[in-house]
């Protein structure tokens, strides 16, 4: 009796948990469609994906594994790229506050020169003779071979 | 309480049909409410299914023995974690595990997601429910763990029967391993139902921009390192309960854990590609959706008695429910990816062969093989009765004689791999990222010929293993360095802050280092030695450098097992080291089943493995097995440092400045 008492009332619980939000007001059928908001989220992923690319760019050349060349070619590419995404989301009508930091960060990569913040040494020369960043304890530029 | 467990699962059978048919209502024609009421639907199914649970697990507790599953599979003797061990230790009770692991991811990745991605969830809980309305339709009738035992009377009357103890649990499961191994696997195995349930809804509501995979990414992980640490658990159970001196059998139901790692690894990998270039999209559905079915499969295998194993349950009549619900999930998931081909053509082009992109389309198509081989070797016997009416099975030389090179090309990608940069690598580049790596496999290499080393196989892994070490070994250096040089850091500082800033990329490394750890310990295996001998008290064997002599035996009982145990002690190049005591154990309860407790001297260079196999010649004489196994220990450590790897890989990186 007590075990029937109990497996009623959980069926009943059940029942209003489940069935509740039928009477609730729904929220906009726009809200459930794809584009609602859904075209900005991929941009910030595609964003998010090509900043994460650059990162790894930097990491690689800082550590030597690429040439000048090869650094300087692929983060050519990875910065259109961002070029792209970013005047994509100001024509979606990406909230300036967000837009601006993205800017922000843009400019002060370009600013801080090939590589990022934590690349090669801010005292490192570019090759006064090809303009390859030097890497770092590097007497020769790897690129020209010019002296730095 | 076997009644109110059978209402739970009835209640969550009826929740989870209510909440597929609900999301699906509320997807064709968008209703948030709808939706809402099938998600709040999962919770309420996974509340119901973990009160089943935790039926069961009171049942055996209490010793209720007059429901089946209790009696065949606990016992008064048995200690209280053995008890709530047994709930997975037949084929009805691991069932309603596997529901309620079902049951909890649904509601845990519903409420994950109750304010994101609104146009792939309904689709998300449509493919959670119904794959947890298949299970428990099996739970509930033809699996139910809450049937009661009954006695039928010449008269024709059927009694309730109340069995005065339970017939135990099966000896070789009472271990710590045992006690943890199942539930970690099944964590594994059914955890990709939720990477595959947002693949679906991808596809379903054209959402395949990749979406689905940032959704998914720490689950997909989790489970890997879930279904990975089950196959190590097992593996570790296997070599200390068994006996035979062995971690790894190429037995069906471990290849079955097997095969979904695999797939799930390359599935790992190439995400990555699809988020960073959003390319090789096709792949990954294929993927995910092969590593949910496998781990379908895998269960299907122990509980469908279609191949013989040590692990399989006993023979059930599921298997054809099975084949059904894999044929319509795949028929499903290949339509899909036919029909939505169009969203799923890749943004770019592979550039060069030379790239990191390529590197993880050939991590792929070598796992794939892997998974093919394995699965074909598998499945031969079920082939060949099919084929010539004869069932030819197929053994460890079988698998060895493909996986052996393939291992050793997984071994090659994952020191190659992380030196390619995306898109393209000059060979430039490329020569001077492996010229340290190079000169410490042929290093590596003279040193083992210069050891008398002569199995190429063995010579050619642990060359490889230095080759990825030291590549490893270079990157954390390197990059340490670079912080160093810009940042004026100390070495512990730098490789920490280095690590810090990059935790996905290191993580990763850390965890192909375990790898590298795990195939040295492989490699090992080459050069085991055993022999087997019968000793009086005070008589010795010798086995590589160690020498065993008896220095006693011994009796003794617990309300569980009655035990007896050799004391053996043990020289090395004629020093002693230590006493080794190995057991026989005869249960009391069940099938009074006799199991061997192995004693075990681990050290880094070799295991020293002894085995009491059994007693002749009016007590007197004792049967020993010892096995010496090289470097088995880093096996099991490799197997922890790949868990720390991907506990750092998992956590978030830093979103702002570049670089070391």
């Amino acid at each position: 009796m007590v075990l029937t008492a109990f497996c009623t009332a959980l069926v009943m619980a059940a029942g209003v948990f489940v069935l509740l939000p039928l009477f609730r007001k729904s929220a906009a059928v726009a809200d459930w469609g794809p584009a609602a908001g859904g075209g900005i989220d991929t941009l910030l992923e595609r964003k998010e994906a090509v900043y994460r690319t650059l990162r790894d760019l930097e990491l690689d050349y800082a550590v030597g594994r690429l040439t000048g060349e090869d650094y300087r070619r692929l983060q050519a590419d990875g910065m259109r790229e961002a070029a792209g995404i970013l005047g994509q989301l100001e024509r979606s009508g990406v909230p300036p506050d967000l837009e601006a930091s993205i800017e922000r960060e843009i400019a002060s990569r370009k600013s801080a020169g090939a590589p990022g913040a934590a690349g090669p040494p801010k005292s490192s020369a570019r090759c006064p003779n090809c303009g390859a960043a030097g890497v770092p304890g590097k007497k020769f530029c790897a690129d020209c071979g010019h002296k730095l | 309480m076997a009644d109110f467990g059978t209402f739970c699962l009835i209640t969550a059978l009826c929740l989870s049909l209510y909440a597929l048919i609900a999301a699906l209502t509320g997807a064709s024609r968008p209703r948030a409410g709808m939706v809402r009421s099938a998600e709040n639907a999962v919770y309420a199914a996974a509340a119901s299914s973990a009160l089943a649970f935790g039926a069961l697990a009171y049942l055996l507790a209490t010793d209720s023995f007059a429901v089946a599953h209790v009696a065949g599979n606990s016992s008064r003797a048995l200690p209280l974690f053995y008890k709530i061990t047994a709930i997975w230790g037949a084929h009805d009770g691991s069932m309603l595990l596997w529901v309620f692991v079902t049951a909890a991811f649904s509601g845990i990745a519903v409420y994950q997601n109750r304010s994101r991605h609104r146009d792939m969830m309904p689709y998300v809980v449509a493919v959670l429910m119904a794959d947890l309305s298949f299970f428990l339709f099996l739970n509930l009738f033809f699996s139910n763990p809450f049937h009661r035992l009954a006695e039928v009377f010449p008269d024709g009357s059927i009694q309730p029967f109340l069995p005065a103890d339970g017939y135990g649990l099966n000896p070789i499961l009472q271990h710590w391993a045992m006690v943890i191994h199942p539930p970690v696997q099944y964590l594994g195995l059914i955890g990709f139902l939720v990477p595959f349930a947002f693949a679906i809804a991808a596809l379903l509501s054209r959402q395949t921009g990749g979406a689905w995979i940032r959704a998914t990414r720490r689950w997909t992980i989790m489970t890997w390192i879930f279904l990975g640490a089950g196959l190590v658990l097992g593996g570790k159970w296997a070599y200390v309960v068994l006996g035979w001196g062995g971690y790894w059998g190429w037995d069906p139901v471990e290849n079955s854990s097997l095969m979904p790692w695999l797939v799930s690894t390359a599935f790992l990998h190439s995400m990555i590609v699809e988020q960073r270039k959003g390319m090789l999209k096709v792949w990954n559905i294929i993927l995910v959706m092969l590593a949910y079915l496998l781990g379908i499969f895998s269960t299907f295998l122990t509980r469908s008695g279609v191949v013989s194993s040590v692990h399989a349950f006993a023979d059930s009549n599921l298997g054809t429910f099975f084949l059904a619900y894999m044929a319509a999930v795949l028929s499903v998931g290949l339509y899909l990816v036919y029909d939505r081909r169009e969203d799923l053509r890749s943004e770019r082009r592979l550039d060069s062969i030379l790239s990191r992109e390529s590197a993880f389309l050939f991590n792929n198509l070598i796992l794939m093989v892997a998974c093919f081989a394995i699965f074909w070797g598998t499945m031969f016997p079920v082939f060949s009765e099919w084929v010539r009416g004869t069932k030819i099975s197929v053994g460890p030389p079988f698998f060895n004689s493909i996986n052996v090179p393939i291992g050793l090309l997984l071994l090659l990608l994952t020191g190659v791999g992380p030196l390619l940069a995306w898109r393209r690598t000059s060979l430039r580049s490329l020569g001077r990222s492996v010229r340290i790596p190079a000169a410490a496999a042929c290093a590596a290499a003279a040193g083992l010929l210069a050891g008398g080393m002569r199995n190429p196989s063995v010579m050619a892994c642990l060359a490889l293993c230095a080759f990825v070490a030291a590549a490893i070994v270079e990157e954390f250096c390197r990059g340490a360095w670079a912080r160093r040089r810009a940042r004026g850091e100390s070495w512990p500082k730098a490789v920490a802050n280095l690590v810090g800033r990059n935790k996905r990329r290191y993580g990763g490394y850390i965890v192909h280092f375990a790898v590298v750890l795990m195939f040295a310990g492989f490699a090992g295996n080459a050069f085991n030695l055993e022999a087997v001998q019968r000793l009086e008290t005070g008589e010795s064997m010798h086995i590589g450098d160690y020498t065993l002599k008896v220095a006693g035996y011994s009796e003794g009982e617990t309300p569980n097992y009655d035990f007896g145990r050799v004391a053996l002690e043990v020289f090395r190049n004629d020093a002693r080291i230590r006493t080794l005591e190995p057991e026989r154990r005869m249960f009391k309860t069940g099938s009074r089943q006799v199991t061997t407790t192995v004693a075990l001297h681990s050290t880094p260079k070799e295991d020293l493995y002894v085995v009491f196999a059994g007693v002749t010649g009016g007590g007197r004489v004792f049967e020993i097995r010892a096995n010496v196994n090289p470097l088995v220990y880093w096996i099991w450590v490799g197997a922890a440092l790949m868990v720390l790897g991907t506990a750092i890989a998992l956590l978030p990186d830093p979103q702002a400045v570049p670089g070391p």
